[in-house]
């Protein structure tokens, strides 16, 4: 029988993931419009047009959370009301601003404060959501207390969660550096790697031998001239496999205290149905969005 | 005060009316844009191409807004109604699975236009990616719509170890009812969205001084105004139909959308407005004799039609019944209006002649139609009824399935997050939506319309 239980999970972490490399592409070419215009001017269109996508993506991860994990459903709600209520306004201030910045630049009328704005709103939304990312993996700052969960400010005040944030912030550096070919940033993203790999020690004393792969890719990367495309393809291959190896951080116990494998859904029809449609989601967005890519940057 | 349960129920129901506004515009407003487009490039007449991606733009902001107000319902749903959300997680998620299928879709497609002027100048294919735009919309609106027929009728589940787990997942999309409400329900997004696109020609014809820019509005008008016609005239046929369905199916809804309070009776009257007393009396109403009788069962008056029993468990309170009924009635009386002021509309297109230079108030169906200040009026008049009527559809359609928000399965007090922490914290950030939407819309105005 299917291995329900791995393949969500997997399936779940890898759109953090997708949603973490758009943000991170968006972040890195609004910075391109300070540090190096040739670059932001030959993929100005690309940048304009990607929080549809990550937007998009973001809703999926609501989707599929609501979808396999319904026994969290009511203790999430209970708990951390007023956190989503932030993120929700911070979504909101940023998607009002993008589509008016949008709208604008169709007539290239956007100036250097509505990128400003932009960049803004997007890292304080990849703040939060690797905050709640780290909080997942390590269950700092939160408590189970008579079936409740309990949370304060040490859920994104912890070594683990501002070094994550640090290396977070040097891999959007490395993505100029490894998908769009900006030499000199390369050695940021090698940088935030080991400053992943030094957090996860600090957590767990031990670091998986899986994350070595990794390491050898970004030395490769980093110090060999290759072709842009495959340079482009490996990285964000072994951007994949890193957070399939952080997702296995997450077992067995979600946000430090809760059983994970208990809190899939029980229904095999259900999950037999979400298992089909997740392939076939997965399967046309890459295709369309591999013609948008193409359409834009013609 | 207000339990925290009916608290929950405004919060969300705020936002609800403010995404359905959006999601139906970007519904309906593509199909209207890519027909003109696809007329310019057929035709050659770069006026009307250069008018259709002008006024896309506007769908750029608009879908942008949607994203937004999509993901706040879809959040507030879960943290508002998380039992609701982990009942639906066993059971109908597959709906909202899929719809984040036609979501991306959309999103994409709508980079895809886009980005593709000049590439895809004069190709049909350009059009078409609008028309797919549109169709990925609706699409949605099909999905989320499935779901709501199933809270009105829940099916293929089951009750297993305290808690209902789906034995069908795909049975969602079968309902007796889904054909019938997600046709209405889509054809109404539609409509509205056709009549806020007929809303702006108009605007724009009114304010406009040049003859020339008047005849490419009124041009855009000739194009647009058949389908709207087409559209609220099925919106019209299947909401005639979706009565009958509610009787069959949800007779406790349509007692409560009728405001029939002494059970089930012949010879009933047809209730237009009124107020349900505390001991379940219908009040300041106007009653139409047999008229609903007559209406439900082939023009005979002694036919028997659904009604509420007072003594009954689960029964709307008469709030509840007040509100859906009151609201139920001005759906049905302005989806009236909007039809006779589409047909004059569209009598008008057929008839007229296209020679008069100025704009002039007359009755006239045969005046020059985009020149007709009545019929212009007219037209704004009909996209605020349609506003309307759309806005009250829905609240008639979700209050009347109350003390429920899964009909037979799930009270609404117990769906909701009791947490009175909650309570200022949704009010704070309604407020500040609400505000935000408005100054959306203020900008959209000035940035955009304006300049179109």
């Amino acid at each position: 029988m299917m291995n329900y239980s791995f393949y969500f999970y997997t399936y779940i972490f890898l759109i953090a993931a997708t949603i973490l490399l758009l943000i991170g592409i968006e972040i890195a070419l609004a910075l391109s419009f300070f540090i190096n215009k040739d670059l932001y001017k030959k993929y100005e269109n690309l940048f304009l047009s990607m929080w549809e996508i990550t937007g998009t993506s973001i809703v999926f991860f609501v989707v599929q959370y609501e979808a396999l994990l319904p026994s969290l459903l009511i203790p999430v709600a209970y708990s951390f009301y007023p956190i989503i209520f932030i993120i929700l306004f911070l979504f909101i201030f940023r998607n009002i601003g993008i589509g008016f910045f949008e709208g604008k630049s169709i007539n290239k009328e956007y100036s250097k404060r509505d990128i400003l704005i932009y960049l803004f709103g997007t890292l304080i939304m990849a703040i939060l959501l690797v905050s709640i990312l780290s909080a997942a993996i390590t269950g700092y700052g939160i408590k189970i207390i008579n079936g409740n969960i309990v949370w304060g400010p040490s859920i994104i005040f912890n070594y683990f969660t501002l070094l994550l944030l640090l290396s977070t912030i040097l891999f959007v550096l490395g993505i100029l550096g490894y998908i769009f070919n900006v030499k000199k940033f390369k050695i940021y993203g090698l940088i935030g790697y080991l400053l992943v790999l030094l957090d996860i020690y600090l957590y767990e004393n031990t670091i998986s031998y899986l994350f070595i792969f990794s390491l050898i890719i970004l030395l490769i990367l980093t110090f060999v001239n290759l072709k842009d495309i495959i340079q482009r393809i490996i990285f964000i291959i072994s951007h994949y496999l890193n957070a399939m190896i952080l997702a296995t951080l997450l077992f067995p116990y979600i946000f430090g205290t809760i059983n994970i494998n208990s809190l899939l859904s029980q229904s095999i029809p259900l999950l037999s149905a979400e298992f089909i449609v997740s392939i076939i989601i997965t399967i046309v967005v890459i295709g369309i969005y591999y013609f948008e890519i193409k359409t834009i940057l013609s | 005060m207000l339990p925290v349960y009916d608290i929950d129920r405004i919060v969300f129901a705020s936002s609800l009316a403010i995404h359905i506004i959006i999601a139906s515009i970007t519904i309906g407003m593509p199909f209207a844009v890519g027909t003109l487009e696809l007329y310019g490039i057929l035709k050659k007449d770069e006026s009307i191409k250069n008018l259709a991606q002008r006024i896309s733009t506007l769908i750029l902001v608009l879908f942008a807004i949607g994203t937004l107000s999509g993901t706040i319902v879809a959040v507030e749903m879960y943290i508002l109604f998380p039992k609701f959300m982990q009942i639906v997680s066993n059971t109908a998620i597959i709906s909202l699975y899929i719809e984040i299928l036609a979501f991306f879709m959309e999103s994409l497609f709508v980079g895809i236009y886009f980005y593709s002027f000049k590439k895809y100048n004069n190709s049909i294919l350009h059009p078409i990616f609008m028309y797919l735009i549109g169709i990925f919309a609706a699409m949605s609106g099909f999905l989320i719509i499935t779901l709501n027929a199933f809270m009105n009728y829940p099916v293929g589940i089951e009750y297993l170890n305290g808690q209902y787990i789906d034995i069908n997942p795909y049975s969602i999309f079968f309902t007796p009812i889904e054909f019938i409400e997600v046709s209405h329900g889509v054809l109404a997004s539609l409509e509205f969205g056709l009549s806020i696109f007929v809303l702006f020609i108009s605007y724009k014809i009114l304010k406009e001084k040049d003859i020339e820019n008047i005849k490419i509005y009124g041009k855009a008008l000739k194009l647009t105004i058949p389908i709207l016609f087409l559209s609220i005239l099925l919106v019209g046929i299947f909401g005639i139909n979706s009565i009958d369905t509610l009787a069959k199916y949800q007779p406790v809804k349509y007692a409560t959308l009728e405001a029939n309070l002494n059970g089930n009776i012949s010879n009933a009257p047809e209730n237009l407005f009124g107020i349900v007393t505390n001991n379940y009396t219908l009040i300041d109403s106007i009653q139409i004799p047999n008229l609903q009788s007559l209406l439900y069962g082939s023009f005979n008056p002694n036919t028997v039609v659904p009604g509420i029993y007072k003594n009954e468990s689960y029964i709307p309170s008469p709030n509840d019944i007040t509100i859906a009924h009151n609201s139920f009635d001005i759906m049905a009386i302005f989806g009236f209006l909007i039809f006779f002021i589409s047909l004059y509309g569209l009598i008008s297109l057929i008839i007229s002649k296209e020679d008069k230079k100025d704009k002039k108030f007359t009755l006239n169906p045969k005046y020059t139609f985009y020149m007709n200040k009545l019929l212009l009026y007219g037209l704004i008049l009909l996209s605020i009824l349609s506003l309307i009527s759309l806005e009250t559809g829905w609240v008639a359609a979700e209050v009347g399935r109350q003390p429920w928000t899964i009909y037979g399965i799930l009270l609404t007090k117990d769906a909701a997050n009791l947490n009175p922490g909650v309570v200022p914290i949704a009010i704070a950030f309604e407020l500040i939506y609400i505000a935000l939407f408005v100054l959306s819309i203020w900008a959209i105005k000035r940035y955009f319309i304006n300049k179109l």
